[in-house]
């Protein structure tokens, strides 16, 4: 047999190797846990020039590597002493990675552009891993320089722990092609988003795709239903005040969500999709509807779909309100507390709230987020979609809540609600599981404040 | 080789003789020096990274700590009292055990069946052998991705198929029913494994004594007889083996439930491997989390040495 | 076998085509995912079955450059081979020791070891964790080899203590004899003697780190310390939309396992039954 050639070759080889792997070591562990340190990557060695690194999250298209490169060299064009090392990974809090990392001892990133959230910030400030930004506010005036929405929503606390980078707007996007076909409009009233439903599903369309395995996911459509069917008013009160998970109209949005699904409007296999799963189906224009923030026009402009893809704000069903996009700080900026230089950090913050960077950045139409800074709200957007989210939240916006609450409580929240997509809870005893999330959070000092 | 020049020993009596005579205790403690010298890095890297976490996390599950604080504060046996009265550490664990139960179901006798027929083969056997185990070499990551995709509601090959053959009744969200999403997981679990036992089964079959077959060829005895009367009794001692393995790897899993499903949908899936590294690593309860992998291990271990205990017994 | 009846009806024959038929369905997945990753994204979703129109490489190469699969790659290899290394040279003496050297605690030590059999990782992942976190070495290559070799110890220890145990006790007094020392004896007689189940573990050793899920999902965090496994999940994580590139990427990952299970496959498959049948 020929394999048994190549194979003896292959093992004598092997052998080989490893005979000389045992004879070398006089028989200890120390000289070859030496030869595994070799391994060890060149990690950042140089030291001798300034070098700015930066962890921001990751992106899979081309088109959000190129800004960032645009971004990245600007930076550089200003401050030419300055290497910037830009790294995208990991940065949901929830997953556990950043903790990891910011625990581990490795020198972290000089900033990190993390997901924003009360909650998020809080699980790394309250261990001490990231550093209380008051002086660099005081000393740059940063204040003046962000929305004041972004700024309110971000010091509640005598301490303020970030930068905020964007501003979400989480809204409707549709497949004009998909509502033209069966003649839909945008609707602007609860009975023409009804009516627009029953349409769509009674032509054979899937009319609402979501990633409920993805928390986060369905938690961006269920922000709009509670903005929608509970109002603005209880939701800010379930965040900064003493409202209840479990009260009534809180109970009526997981009705509402569970009673779409049961109707058809969401597909029931949702509750698997992730998602990057529910994207695909939006983008391969095999459902009509996908609920999220404005992060989906990088892909749009990827997969040249920007003609065929618009957004509407979710009409209120409460009469004589109306709704807006929900959101809340969509990325922000945090400095870990074992940061070699908190200057370059500094330098670099003072460049994302400039108005170089708002250019840069909303200057081309690809551009995907709300920029926190006021130097941004006097630049006209390069991209429609993005325009038009702007000038949806002009007067404010409502709550997303997955940014706001607290650990237990967002377990809670993201597994209750792909529950309900599945139909494995009631509406009911999700919001109780829910509430006893939130509870527990109580029980452990766990507040968030608004200015 | 410095250690051989050191230590010049051309005794070729064993040290338990030697160690009868009281002047050669210099010479004896040399030769505790050279055995050590075979086993000193052996165990030094299996104390550090076995025997001392081992002791560690049951340390860390008596107190209160976050994986940060400098302080942690010592709590007893709270972290188990509250594992005890946590409905979803519980559902975990009843999870762990139906996995068990299907696993058992789905990997014996199939598995067994196909070695036989293999075993049976004139030509060919290293062919099937190595061919059905191809499986068994791929990474959990791989085999995760794989199926996840293979199961996926829409595009999913298993659904795909199911419709184009005209039985799309029977297309559903795989691993999105409650009732569907661990069976779901067990096959694709026993996709993963089965080639070792297999393997196993097939070296089991081969010490069975021929003559065995031939004299109940002569009684007359059909297959299925021989199955049960000659086969399975043979393989009494592998079985055990098998079927140790196939307990012991069902509570283990972590793998594939966390690529496939991470515990969902609303933690149907979930098992306490899962529900631990969550706790521990996304929800910063370390203590807590080690408090469950305790519970795990001594489940894990216990169930180990019961197994030995009774195939000792039973030879 | 008889001569001169119909192929249907000779037994062996029908073996033959049922298991193949067998062989078919278990290893269709794999091969499903093999065609999907020279696919474009429409083509999966609507011709999920058939060939593809062409046989492009892009999904290959968009995988490999942007999507990491390169580091991951040389990642994974570095963490395999220093684990393998550590292992064989702890391992084979250790087994030495507990199959042919007679001393007090023999058996209790090599209980001990065994103990390490049955241990579940996820036992002990957590406080791995902070002990490397205190030595420095989280998300650090070595940290990864130093662990995986830990874990593979005990049944590598084991795997090599009996297969030492079998060779004849004589050939190693007669090295005695001869006046050479225990660790020359060791080299010169039971190391060669031993080859096959050296290989095996070798194999095995591959295998299981090369396969690894766990311990770098605990222990490595930066991406550009990924080893395939991890790589891959990230890959099909949050935003990727591409089913072709992670079937691409997912080929990747299972084909240096498969070529050495193909090259290696008896000995790995002997020494598997031989070590967990004793």
């Amino acid at each position: 047999m020929r394999n048994q050639k190549v194979r003896l070759l292959m093992s004598s080889v092997f052998v080989i190797a490893l005979l000389s792997g045992c004879a070398s070591p006089s028989g200890g562990g120390s000289t070859n846990k030496a030869a595994a340190e070799t391994e060890k990557p060149v990690a950042s060695a140089k030291t001798d020039d300034r070098k700015l690194d930066l962890l921001v999250p990751n992106y899979y298209n081309d088109t959000e590597k190129k800004l960032w490169e645009k971004v990245v060299n600007k930076f550089k064009e200003l401050n030419p002493d300055i290497q910037v090392e830009l790294v995208a990974g990991e940065v949901r809090v929830e997953s556990g990675k950043l903790t990891t990392m910011l625990q581990s001892g490795v020198t972290p990133p000089d900033a990190i552009l993390i997901n924003a959230g009360p909650g998020r910030v809080k699980t790394l400030s309250d261990v001490n891993l990231i550093k209380p930004l008051n002086d660099l506010y005081t000393k740059n005036k940063w204040e003046e320089q962000l929305r004041p929405t972004a700024y309110e929503l971000i010091a509640g606390d005598d301490t303020i722990y970030e930068v905020p980078h964007s501003l979400d707007a989480i809204m409707v996007f549709y497949n004009k092609d998909i509502f033209e076909k069966h003649g839909v409009q945008a609707p602007a009233t609860q009975a023409e988003f009804m009516t627009m439903l029953e349409k769509l599903k009674a032509a054979g369309e899937s009319p609402i795709t979501v990633g409920a395995r993805n928390g986060y996911a369905i938690g961006w459509l269920f922000s709009n239903i509670m903005e929608s069917v509970a109002g603005r008013e209880e939701v800010e009160k379930l965040i900064y005040a003493d409202g209840k998970w479990n009260d009534p109209a809180f109970i009526k949005a997981a009705e509402t969500l569970k009673d779409w699904v049961d109707q058809g409007f969401i597909p029931k296999e949702a509750v698997t999709l992730t998602q990057a799963d529910s994207k695909f189906s939006f983008l391969s224009k095999k459902a009509a509807m996908e609920v999220e923030g404005t992060y989906l026009i990088s892909d749009l402009a990827d997969q040249k779909l920007e003609d065929s893809v618009a957004t509407f704000t979710m009409p209120s069903f409460i009469e004589g309100k109306t709704a807006s996009p929900t959101g809340g700080v969509g990325l922000t900026w945090v400095v870990p507390t074992k940061a070699e230089d908190e200057e370059l950090a500094e330098t670099w913050l003072n460049f994302v709230l400039s108005k170089d960077f708002s250019a840069i950045t909303l200057g081309d139409p690809t551009y995907n987020l709300i920029p926190a800074s006021s130097s941004s709200a006097t630049i006209q957007p390069a991209g429609p979609v993005l325009a038009q989210a702007i000038k949806d939240i002009e007067n404010g916006f409502g709550y997303n809540p997955t940014v706001f609450i607290g650990p237990e409580a967002k377990e809670a929240y993201y597994q209750n609600l792909q529950g309900l997509v599945g139909g494995l809870v009631t509406p009911k005893q999700a919001m109780d599981n829910i509430e006893a999330g939130a509870a527990k959070d109580r029980a452990a000092g766990y507040q968030v404040k608004k200015k | 080789m410095s250690t051989s020049n050191m230590v010049v020993n051309p005794s070729p009596v064993s040290g338990a003789n030697k160690v009868a005579y009281k002047g050669k205790s210099k010479r004896s403690f040399k030769r505790m020096l050279v055995v050590f010298s075979f086993l000193a890095p052996a165990l030094i890297l299996y104390i550090l990274f076995m025997l001392y976490p081992m002791a560690d996390a049951v340390r860390l599950s008596f107190f209160d700590w976050d994986g940060a604080a400098p302080a942690m504060n010592f709590v007893g046996g709270d972290n188990y009292t509250q594992l005890a009265q946590d409905p979803i550490f519980i559902k975990s664990l009843v999870n762990n055990f139906y996995w068990v139960l299907l696993s058992l179901l789905l990997m014996i006798l199939p598995t067994l069946a196909l070695s036989v027929l293999i075993g049976k083969l004139k030509r060919g056997k290293m062919f099937f052998r190595a061919g059905f185990y191809l499986p068994s070499v791929l990474s959990l990551a791989v085999i995760g991705v794989l199926w996840s995709k293979i199961y996926d509601p829409n595009y999913g090959a298993i659904n795909v198929f199911l419709r184009q053959v005209g039985l799309g009744a029977l297309a559903q969200n795989w691993l999105g029913e409650p009732s569907v999403v661990i069976p779901a997981l067990v096959v694709t679990s026993t996709w993963a494994f089965y080639g070792t036992y297999m393997v196993l089964f097939l070296a089991g079959l081969q010490n069975i004594d021929q003559s065995m077959y031939e004299a109940a060829d002569i009684d007359g005895a059909g297959p299925i007889r021989k199955f049960w009367n000659i086969t399975v009794p043979s393989l009494r001692n592998t079985m055990n083996v098998v079927v140790s393995m196939v307990v012991i790897h069902a509570l283990k899993g972590f793998g594939l439930v966390w690529i496939m499903t991470q515990g969902g949908p609303f933690y149907k899936s979930e098992v306490v491997a899962t529900y631990v590294y969550k706790a521990a690593f996304s929800m910063n309860k370390v203590s807590y989390a080690s408090a469950g992998s305790v519970v795990l291990g001594i489940i894990v271990i216990g169930l180990t040495i019961a197994f030995n205990y009774w195939r000792d017994k039973g030879e | 076998m008889r001569t001169g009846v119909a192929p249907w009806r000779n037994p062996q024959i029908l073996l033959w085509a049922v298991l193949l038929v067998l062989l078919a369905i278990v290893t269709v997945p794999i091969f499903w995912a093999i065609l999907a990753s020279f696919k474009t994204n429409m083509e999966i979703v609507n011709q999920p079955f058939s060939l593809p129109k062409t046989w492009n490489f892009d999904n290959y190469v968009k995988a490999w450059n942007l999507g990491n699969f390169n580091s991951y790659f040389w990642n994974t290899t570095l963490i395999t081979i220093g684990g393998m290394v550590l292992v064989l040279v702890v391992a084979c003496p250790a087994g030495y020791a507990f199959a042919q050297m007679k001393f007090k605690g023999n058996n209790l030590l090599f209980y001990l070891f065994l103990l390490g059999m049955a241990l579940p990782v996820q036992a002990i992942i957590i406080p791995v964790f902070y002990q490397l976190k205190t030595f420095g070495l989280v998300d650090s290559l070595s940290g990864v080899v130093l662990v995986s070799a830990g874990l593979a110890l005990p049944f590598s220890v084991f795997l090599m203590r009996n297969s030492m145990k079998d060779i004849q006790k004589e050939l190693r007094e007669s090295a005695y004899v001869d006046g050479a020392s225990e660790w020359r004896a060791f080299f010169s007689i039971m190391l060669p003697l031993a080859k096959p189940a050296v290989v095996a573990l070798l194999v095995f050793t591959f295998m299981s780190i090369w396969n690894d899920f766990l311990l770098p999902l605990v222990l490595l965090i930066s991406n550009d310390k990924f080893t395939l496994s991890l790589g891959l999940l990230s890959f099909q994580g949050e935003n990727s939309t591409n089913f072709g590139l992670i079937f691409a990427g997912t080929v990747i990952s299972m084909i240096p396992s498969i070529i050495v299970y193909l090259i290696f496959q008896r000995q790995f498959v002997e020494g598997m039954s031989e070590g967990a049948v004793k």
